[in-house]
């Protein structure tokens, strides 16, 4: 089943103000079989003359070629390898900006966010600020925030890394993703609009979630009318641009306020077999009042854990019962073939005495009772 | 002796100002003293960071005095937060150790950046405020190691630089400090000048990454790419 996508950019007040137009920009692609999918979402940096041009050019030309590593994904897997490729792609993209501008790519700078995924998995790409976060969907319904790549800004607060830095290649980071249900892909804008800081803000994604989900060929409208909203001005004047990749196997409806990452709450009972619900700590943190990502991720590693200690437990078992087994056997026979043929001369007496027999060395020595 | 609230987590921008207080700065101009002009400019300084609520939560300031009665260049204002920051007053005495007190200034930063980190409070790239009236008299030793310390400095994007000359000042010498030229200021606008860097700071403060930072008209900053 492919993978569905919602996007949107919108000018934020501060750049209406100063009558500037909207700075972030987005390209999206999907493989011709429909598996793959190629999202890339850029923030052209304020202070760049061309700062919408580059974005918009970088978001196209990386989602082009972020694609193209899909056949190798099929036949390899994710490694190390994406990296280099993605290394090269940039330098690729650079080189094209640089013969297209001139030497000096600073007037075109803008960040990246990006996803590049099917239903099995895929990565993340990271430069700059902005915040990707990808959930896994659990069999008992649950959203689970699986992997997220934070904004990358270096030292100082104000300032944020761009791929046309003459450091670009140390500020690119990789994040791989494993059976995503939902991706998230935002701009600083929209980070501050959908995230506490770093943690994603569970009523505001449900929010989004359920309008956007709930009439799936209006989710473009939808989105673009959360980020105009006044409350969304209200958390950022800055453009918004977000990119929503979801399987199509979520539901429609995403049980609002009160849970972090709740998909179905009707299929959302408590699991028996994961032992994880069984710590007290990790019970109080389920109460989805509460959950934060921290727990997510310890529960993902909990779990993780508590599938390995019980796989592991389980094999140890069977090779110490093996093991016992294979000794008895020897025991029997060395008992039946060495022990058993000794004691053939007092093979003559009842079955009675036989059984109650003193050990067979007794046997061998013990004088005749009767002469 | 910091006066830092660590309970505000806000950014923070450190301005660290190296000023003069050498024996030149009791020479007369403009209708007083160029020590009494800067003081006044100082207690301006305290004014308008105060009239402006992000500022006031976010800036921060140290003092290195360059000669004055306190001698050897040295932080005698060590970081102070806006809301706690107050004018003082500063005495025209002895010679103008210049590159030594930028040396000390650095040093002050760096540590200001590790104390922050280790509070958890972001911070915007760090100001170095020089104001001097003379001619450097440090050790060509010294100078030259303040240069280049400087430079490198400002090549690694540590700290952002302005160097401002009143009055003689020996601007050849003083652009030997940075890359980034000094501006030549007239002494009786001290007043003026602390208002715009007031007014510049409370931009730097609120600004975002790759937001567009417009100064306050004073050339030659009037825009700093950041």
């Amino acid at each position: 089943m492919p993978m569905q996508t919602i996007a949107v950019a919108v000018v934020g007040q501060s750049h209406l103000l100063r009558g500037a137009v909207c700075e972030d920009a987005y390209s999206i692609i999907t493989s011709d079989d429909r598996r793959w999918t190629s999202a890339v979402l850029c923030d052209g940096c304020g202070s760049s003359r061309h700062a919408a041009e580059g974005a918009q050019q970088t978001s196209n030309f990386l989602a082009k070629a972020l694609l193209q590593l899909s056949a190798r994904l099929d036949a390899e897997g994710p490694g190390e390898w994406i990296i280099d490729e993605v290394v090269t792609a940039i330098a690729s993209l650079r080189e094209d900006m640089r013969a297209a501008y001139g030497s000096d790519l600073r007037e075109y700078s803008a960040t990246v966010v990006a996803a590049m995924v099917s239903e099995k998995g895929g990565f993340m790409l990271h430069v700059g600020d902005g915040i990707a976060t990808a959930f896994t969907e659990t069999q008992d319904g649950h959203l689970i925030l699986s992997s997220q790549s934070n904004p990358k800004n270096g030292e100082y607060a104000n300032e944020t890394f761009y791929l046309t830095g003459s450091d670009w290649v140390r500020n690119v980071y990789i994040t791989p993703i494993s059976r995503p249900a939902l991706v998230l892909l935002c701009t600083d804008g929209a980070q501050d609009v959908l995230y506490e800081g770093n943690s994603p803000a569970t009523a505001q994604i449900s929010t989004l979630l359920n309008l956007c989900l709930s009439e799936r060929d209006k989710g473009d409208l939808a989105l673009e009318g959360y980020f105009s909203s006044p409350e969304a001005a209200r958390l950022s004047n800055d453009d918004k641009g977000c990119i929503i990749i979801y399987a199509t196997s979520i539901p429609t409806k995403v049980n609002s306020g009160k849970l972090i990452m709740r998909a179905n709450e009707n299929r959302a009972k408590r699991p028996t077999q994961l032992s994880v619900y069984t710590s007290p700590q990790l019970k109080a943190q389920h109460d989805p009042k509460t959950i934060q990502p921290e727990a997510l991720y310890d529960f993902q590693d909990r779990n993780i854990h508590a599938f390995d200690a019980r796989r592991v437990g389980f094999i140890a078992c069977i090779i110490f019962i093996s093991i016992l087994n294979i000794a008895l056997i020897g025991w029997g026979i060395w008992y039946i073939l060495d022990v058993g043929a000794a004691a053939i001369p007092s093979q003559n007496t009842p079955a009675s005495a036989s059984a109650s027999a003193p050990p067979p060395s007794e046997s061998i020595s013990a004088p005749p009772l009767i002469e | 002796m910091t006066s830092i609230d660590f309970t505000n987590l806000t950014q923070r921008t450190p301005c660290a100002l190296v000023l003069d207080a050498s024996g030149s700065m009791g020479i007369q101009e403009g209708g007083g003293r160029r020590i009494d002009l800067l003081n006044q400019g100082i207690e301006a300084f305290c004014n308008a960071l105060k009239d402006d609520q992000v500022a006031l939560s976010r800036v921060q300031v140290a003092a290195i005095n360059v000669g004055g009665p306190l001698g050897a260049p040295r932080v005698f204002m060590d970081w102070t937060d806006a809301s706690e920051f107050g004018p003082f007053e500063m005495m025209p005495e002895n010679d103008t150790p210049l590159g030594e007190a930028v040396s000390v200034a650095l040093e002050a930063i760096e540590l200001q950046k590790t104390t922050l980190r280790q509070h958890g409070i972001s911070y915007t790239r760090p100001w170095l405020m020089v104001l001097t009236d003379g001619t450097p008299t440090d050790a060509p030793n010294v100078w030259n190691r303040a240069c280049a310390e400087l430079r490198k400095a400002e090549a690694d994007r540590k700290v952002e630089v302005f160097l401002v000359g009143v009055g003689q000042a020996d601007m050849r010498k003083l652009s030997e400090l940075a890359v980034r030229p000094p501006l030549a200021m007239n002494a009786v606008r001290f007043r003026e000048f602390f208002v715009w860097l007031s007014a510049s700071l409370g931009q730097i403060a609120r600004s975002v990454p790759g937001a567009r930072v417009d100064l306050p008209p004073t050339d030659p900053w009037a825009s700093v790419k950041l």
